[in-house]
C-alpha cells in the first residue's frame, strides 16, 4: 500500500474494439480495474504501480501498444480517500 | 462460515445443553477470550514486503496491533454492542427452539430494515426493485417460520423487533466505525473492532441473560463447560473470521448489500440441517417430516435468496471527472462526504478528481449523488460516466 502509485487511464476506443482492447487491458498485471463507460471516455482503467517509470512502462510499451484505443489520458492519483 | 457458526450452536444445544441462554453466556464469553487470543496472536509482528508488520495486516491493512480504539469510534462500537447484545439474546432464545435452517434465513430480515434506513435516511421513495426485494425477503421469511401448528406469532416478533431491528443498528454503527480515518489513509481496523464490540455485546447480553436463567442452567453450564470448550472455540474462530470480513466488507459497500451478500448462509442452512441430523440423529433439532411443510421452508429460502441477490444485482456504477474553477481548494473531504462516494481521487492533469461512486438506480444516481456534486462550490464541469461493465 504505501509508496505505491495509483493512475487512472481513461481511454477512447475505436467503434467496435472495445472487447478486444478489454481483453488485452485484462492481461495488465497492475490494472486491478477496468471499467467500460458511456460519455466521454470508453474504457477507464485503474492502474496500480510502484513507481513512475514502471507506470511510463505500462502506459508506453503496454497501453499504446493495443490496437484500437484511439487516445489515451492518464491522470496520476495525488491523494485518494477510499473506503476499502 | 456463519452457517457452521450457527450448526456449532444448534448441535450444542441439542446434544449436550438445554439451556439455551446459559449456553449463549458461556459461549459468547469464551468467545471473547478466544478472539482476544487471535487478536494478541496477529499482533506479533514479522516482516511483509520487506516492512516490519503485524501478522494480522494480511487481515486487514489498517491493523497494527490490539489496541484501544480512539473515543468516537469507540462510543459506536459501545453502541453497537449493546445493540448486538440485545440481538444476540433474541438468537439465543430462537435457537433454543428453531434449527439451523430456520435461524438462517430469521436473520436476514435485517436487509428489509437497513434498506429502509437507507430510503428515510435519503428521504428517499423506494425503487420498484426495492419493493420487490422487501416483499420477497419478508414473504421468505415468514415461509421459513412456519411450522406444523401455523406461523408462531412470538417467534415471528422475536424475529420481526429485537432481532433485526437491533442487527441493524448494530451494522449502522459498525459502517460508521469502518469509515472513521483516524489520521489521513489509515482507518480503525476491523480486528480491534471486532474485539470490543463483542466485550460491549456481551456485557449488555450478560446483565439480562444472567437474571434469566435459571438455576438448573447454571448448574448445566457448570457440568457442560468443559466438554463444549472445543465446540465453542471452533463457532467462536469461524464467527470471528467471518465478522471480520463482513466489517471490512461494510467499509467498502452498503450497507444492505453487503448484509444481502452474507445472505448465502441461507441456503446452506437446510442441508446442512437435514444431513447434520441424518449423520447425528437430534443433534439438529426436531425435524419435521412433513414434506409439504419442507417444501414450503424450501421456497422461503429461495423467496429470500431471491430478494438479496435482486438487491444486490440493481447497483448502478458510475464514474464523475470533475474540474474545478481556478483558486479552489481541496474538495476531497466534501466529496468524499456524499453517500454513494465510494472513493475520491484527486488527479494531477486536465480533469481535478475522479469519483467512483454507487447507487441503486440511474435516477438515484441523479437526485442522489450528482445534484450534491453540484452543489459543492467550486465544482465547474462534471462528466459522469455509467459503467456497463466492471472487470477487477
Amino acid at each position: 500500500m504505501v509508496g505505491q502509485i495509483t493512475a487512472y487511464v481513461l481511454m477512447k476506443i475505436d467503434i467496435g474494439s472495445t472487447e478486444d482492447v478489454v481483453d488485452k487491458l485484462r492481461l495488465i498485471e497492475k490494472a486491478n480495474k477496468i471499467a467500460v463507460t458511456t460519455g466521454e471516455f470508453d474504457v477507464i482503467v485503474r492502474l496500480e504501480v510502484d513507481s513512475l517509470e514502471e507506470l511510463y512502462d505500462i502506459t508506453v510499451r503496454k497501453i499504446h501498444s493495443i490496437r484500437g484505443i484511439k487516445e489515451t489520458t492518464t491522470a496520476v492519483v495525488e491523494k485518494m480517500v477510499t473506503s476499502s | 462460515m456463519r452457517t457452521f457458526s450457527v450448526a456449532f450452536d444448534i448441535v450444542a444445544l441439542n446434544t449436550v445443553i438445554s439451556d439455551s441462554l446459559a449456553y449463549g453466556f458461556m459461549s459468547q464469553w469464551v468467545s471473547f477470550a478466544a478472539t482476544f487470543m487471535v487478536v494478541a496472536f496477529l499482533s506479533l509482528r514479522h516482516t511483509i514486503d520487506g516492512k516490519p508488520r503485524a501478522i494480522g495486516y494480511r487481515l486487514d491493512p489498517d491493523f497494527g496491533r490490539l489496541s484501544i480504539l480512539p473515543r468516537r469510534p469507540m462510543k459506536y462500537q459501545l453502541l453497537a454492542g449493546v445493540f448486538a447484545g440485545i440481538s444476540t439474546l433474541s438468537y439465543y432464545v430462537l435457537a433454543g427452539q428453531s434449527d439451523a435452517s430456520a435461524v438462517l434465513p430469521y436473520g436476514q430480515l435485517v436487509v428489509i430494515y437497513l434498506l429502509l434506513g437507507d430510503l428515510m435516511a435519503d428521504k428517499d421513495t423506494p425503487t420498484i426493485i426495492e419493493i420487490q426485494c422487501i416483499t420477497s425477503i419478508l414473504l421468505g421469511v415468514l415461509l421459513v417460520g412456519v411450522s406444523p401448528g401455523g406461523f408462531d406469532l412470538i417467534t415471528l416478533l422475536i424475529v420481526l423487533v429485537p432481532l433485526n431491528l437491533t442487527s441493524a443498528f448494530f451494522t449502522f454503527y459498525q459502517k460508521k466505525s469502518k469509515r472513521y480515518e483516524i489520521r489521513p489513509g489509515l482507518k480503525v481496523d476491523s480486528l480491534n473492532m471486532r474485539l470490543w464490540s463483542l466485550l460491549f455485546l456481551n456485557i449488555a447480553f450478560s446483565l439480562p441473560a444472567a437474571l434469566m436463567i435459571t438455576p438448573t442452567g447454571w448448574a448445566e453450564m457448570a457440568q457442560a463447560f468443559v466438554p463444549l470448550l472445543w465446540m465453542m472455540v471452533g463457532s467462536s474462530l469461524t464467527a470471528f473470521f467471518s465478522l471480520v470480513m463482513y466489517v471490512r466488507a461494510l467499509g467498502r459497500g452498503s450497507m444492505a448489500v453487503v448484509n444481502s451478500l452474507s445472505s448465502i448462509s441461507v441456503v446452506l442452512g437446510i442441508p446442512v440441517t437435514l444431513v447434520g441430523n441424518f449423520l447425528l440423529p437430534g443433534g439438529f433439532g426436531n425435524i419435521t417430516s412433513d414434506t409439504f411443510l419442507w417444501t414450503l421452508k424450501i421456497f422461503g429460502v429461495i423467496l429470500v435468496m431471491i430478494g438479496v441477490f435482486a438487491l444486490q444485482g440493481s447497483d448502478v456504477r458510475s464514474i464523475m471527472l470533475l474540474r474545478v474553477k481556478p483558486q479552489t481548494g481541496d474538495l476531497l473531504p466534501l466529496l468524499w462526504e456524499i453517500k454513494g462516494v465510494e472513493s475520491a481521487s484527486a488527479l494531477a492533469g486536465g480533469i481535478d478528481y475522479l469519483l467512483s461512486v454507487k447507487s441503486r438506480s440511474l435516477a438515484k444516481t441523479r437526485t442522489q449523488i450528482l445534484k450534491r456534486v453540484q452543489h459543492v462550490p467550486g465544482v465547474a464541469s462534471i462528466h459522469t460516466l455509467i459503467v456497463l461493465r466492471e472487470y477487477r
